[in-house]
């Protein structure tokens, strides 16, 4: 039984630089002759099966490590420790961390290099100048991401996190952790970054607030400070700048004025996008499904805005209490109603609500003079992007009045005449990946405004226009950046274009859509029309 | 002579005359009025009307006239049937559905009594036309619930066109500053650029007793934003002193990106 209970799990192999849970479980070995490269915890400090790791049922929370040199292993693993125990012991409150403590698998990764901001940090890890607040953690997310994949491939098959985060090895203060929402990356999950002084200062909000962000999707409701009064809608003036990529395909080349078309907004691309604490309006359900009522986002503020932006009630972890609009809109190791409805999903399953934030974006009126056998229709979708229940499908409905002839009388005088027989075609639609391009160098002095918005949002990364690697949005002054240098921000949209084959001339088309996102289709959208003319 | 009354026969005649021109107009009237129906493929009814029905044996001349009209009808249905095909080929199928409500879709204002709700998501869930923009402005005023008053300033702030953002800023006056619909307005109000006359309305509105001082800090901000995209000012003389002033501070916020309080 002994002999039995030493053995490592068939998944692992026992070496002196892997972990071996099975061994550590048992024996409690002390770590000063185990170097520990990778360990699996759950939040009572029991080691983890591979079992347990191939298992859906846990949620992986990734630990790795920037700035720390070989010698400094074993503060990495006392940290790593102290982490588990801020987010799940009785000090998180009622924080989503702690609520589902016991599907929580910690897994910590010990990556060695230098000391943070030289050539060889892990990662490229450094504390770097941040356009909002002074200084701020910052380091390649693909080279995280790259990692992560290197390791599931080669040491841990099972490794699939639900949220990751990388430690920096700084006590240095102020410093700000951020985190990029995984929809925003366009990833399974986003990344973390905070060092070993937040964990000092607040250990259990940094972790649980900017995991949180990584795993969770949601974005910030507290207010940046000058932002209070203004409004993100106000960040539309920006949306002409906002250019089609090749994702839409060629109908988009044969119209000049695309804004004056279709209805895209750069704020809707920021705010209203898969992030599900945080919408545009106030009631954000656009359509009525039977059985759900109006959800109610009562306060006003988040996502650097002080308005514009809403979010439900509930002292909550993403937000602050630097704006209190009221009771309930303050910070606590909690959640609001949409967060924990969120929450729910994430780790039950299912949908919480209809995708029911929907609306016709277009043709706005009436179809420009166009050549072609087909007509585009553009739809929006708050939750084309929802990172629990995105939109499985899109349901399309055409319809037009038929003239149907036929012989009248006047008494004895024969005359043609006609009913109108409303006719309506009908189809399913994917939805498929799309996207706009901000060309930073387009901004001109809205650089920096832009800047701050997009960190604020946690998109920190951004691929070279040469191809030669990433550049770190949130790390320096753009004006000190030649144009040409200047990266094209990607933004994958909640918008989503239908191919419809409308082409009979001089005629009103009608149309609407409804969505099904696994569990339950949504209302449909009133009805929009578009007048082909030739 | 004067006076005299027809004879019983005459008197008859007449009769018979005005009772076939009232009977001719009905089955005229009853003929040429179109009727609207739901496909063949779909359940539901007639929308009203009825189909008319054929008249008296014909003559000669009535039968060449039937056929000439049978042949316009021939002719004008023989593409029907083809654009339903062509989304048949395009893999759609054709269902029922009702049509569309025509008072919904042009935003009957009447409907607020009693179909707010479907009034609403019609108002939220699409873009609404530009000759809309009037209905629009009357249901941010009249509605009851704070969701379709918000819905309807919103839409108008969608449309994008010169009216809308006329009645935009007409609605700013009429609503009380603390109304959910009103706090939506100004950042809605945008020029398309600062040389634009609706740029100079705007600006006068730093100057007027009309906005809150908030209110005025985003106006300022917007007018500020447009001019930085595209390298802009106003035009001189355009705002005030203390107007630029604002708009100058609202500038300097953006180009840092942050800010303290101002």
């Amino acid at each position: 039984m002994v002999a039995a209970a030493v053995l490592p799990a068939r998944a692992q192999t026992f070496n002196l630089s892997s972990a071996t849970t099975t061994l550590s479980t048992v024996n409690r070995l002390p770590p000063i002759w185990i170097k520990y490269t990778w360990k699996c915890r759950h939040a009572s400090g029991a080691g983890c099966s591979s079992a347990e790791l191939a298992n859906p049922w846990f949620k992986q929370v990734f630990i790795t490590s920037s700035g720390f040199v070989e010698a400094e292993r074993d503060d990495f693993w006392t940290e790593f420790d102290r982490i588990i125990g801020f987010m799940t012991g009785n000090g998180a409150g009622n924080s989503w961390s702690a609520q589902q403590r016991e599907r929580l698998l910690f897994v910590g990764y010990f990556v060695p290099g230098g000391a943070l901001g030289a050539a060889d940090a892990a990662f490229g890890g450094k504390v770097a100048a941040h356009p909002i607040r002074g200084f701020a953690t910052s380091l390649s997310q693909t080279a995280v991401y790259d990692k992560i994949a290197q390791i599931r491939a080669a040491e841990i098959s099972n490794l699939r996190p639900f949220t990751a985060g990388v430690l920096f090895n700084s006590f240095q203060t102020p410093v700000t952790a951020n985190a990029a929402p995984p929809s925003f990356v366009q990833r399974a999950f986003g990344v973390a970054k905070f060092t070993r002084q937040d964990l000092n200062e607040r250990g259990t909000y940094i972790t649980t607030h900017e995991l949180a962000h990584a795993g969770l999707n949601f974005l910030d409701e507290y207010v940046e400070k000058g932002f209070a009064d203004l409004n993100i809608r106000q960040l539309d003036a920006i949306t002409p700048l906002a250019l089609f990529d090749w994702s839409w395909g060629g109908f988009v080349h044969a119209i000049s004025d695309l804004l004056g078309v279709y209805d895209y907004n750069v704020s809707e691309i920021l705010a209203a996008n898969g992030n599900d604490n945080v919408t545009l309006t106030r009631w954000p359900a656009t359509v009525y499904t039977p059985g759900y009522g109006v959800e109610d986002y009562v306060y006003e503020g988040g996502m650097f805005f002080g308005r514009g932006t809403w979010h439900t009630a509930g002292d909550n972890l993403m937000n602050s209490n630097y704006v209190v609009r009221g009771p309930g809109d303050g910070q606590a190791l909690s959640h609001s109603g949409s967060q924990q409805r969120v929450i729910n999903t994430a780790f039950g399953g299912g949908a919480g609500r209809p995708n029911d934030r929907l609306r016709n974006a277009g043709p706005k009126s009436g179809w420009p003079a166009v050549f072609g056998s087909s007509t585009h229709v553009m739809l929006y979708d708050g939750d084309k992007n929802h990172h629990f229940q995105p939109t499985q499908s899109y349901t399309v409905q055409v319809g037009w009045y038929e003239r149907n002839w036929h012989t009248c009388w006047a008494v004895f005088v024969p005359y043609p005449c006609y009913d109108d027989i409303w006719r309506t075609a009908q189809t399913n639609v994917a939805p498929t990946a799309r996207a706009l391009d901000l060309k930073m160098s387009s901004l001109y002095g809205l650089a920096n405004l832009t800047q701050g918005a997009m960190c604020a949002a946690g998109i920190s990364e951004v691929p070279k226009p040469d191809g030669s690697g990433s550049f770190r949005l949130c790390d320096q002054d753009l004006n000190s950046v030649a144009d040409n240098f200047l990266p094209t921000v990607k933004f994958s949209v909640p918008y989503q274009d239908v191919e419809v084959p409308a082409s009979q001339w001089l005629t009103t088309y009608w149309w609407r859509f409804s969505t099904y996102n696994g569990v339950v289709n949504s209302g449909w959208t009133g009805w929009s029309s578009f007048y082909r003319s030739l | 002579m004067n006076g005299q009354l027809p004879s019983q026969p005459g008197r008859l005649v007449q009769w018979m005359l005005l009772g076939g021109a009232v009977l001719a107009f009905s089955l005229a009237w009853w003929g040429v009025r179109s009727t609207v129906r739901v496909g063949d493929v779909g359940t539901v009814g007639s929308a009203g009307g009825t189909d008319p029905t054929p008249g008296a044996p014909a003559t000669t001349d009535s039968e060449e006239r039937r056929k000439a009209v049978e042949a316009i009808v021939a002719a004008r249905n023989r593409d029907n049937g083809l654009e339903a095909e062509k989304f048949r080929n395009a893999g759609w199928s054709m269902v029922a559905a009702e049509p569309p409500d025509a008072r919904l879709t042009a935003l009957d204002p009447a409907l607020l009594e009693g179909r707010e709700r479907e009034l609403r998501v019609q108002i939220a869930s699409t873009v609404a036309a530009p000759e809309l923009a009037s209905r629009l402005k009357h249901i941010a005023m009249a509605a009851r619930e704070s969701a379709t008053r918000v819905a309807a300033v919103e839409a108008l702030g969608r449309m994008g066109t010169r009216e809308a953002q006329s009645e935009l800023l007409a609605l700013l006056p009429s609503l009380p500053a603390d109304d959910d619909a009103r706090q939506q307005i100004v950042p809605l109000l945008r020029p398309h650029a600062l040389d634009d006359e609706f740029a100079g309305r705007l600006a006068a509105q730093l100057d007027g007793a009309t906005l809150t001082m908030v209110e005025k800090k985003q106006l300022a901000f917007t007018l500020a934003l447009v001019g930085l995209r595209d390298g802009m000012k106003l035009r001189g003389g355009t705002a005030s002193p203390s107007a630029q002033k604002l708009i100058d501070q609202m500038a300097a916020l953006a180009q840092r990106g942050t800010g303290e309080e101002l």
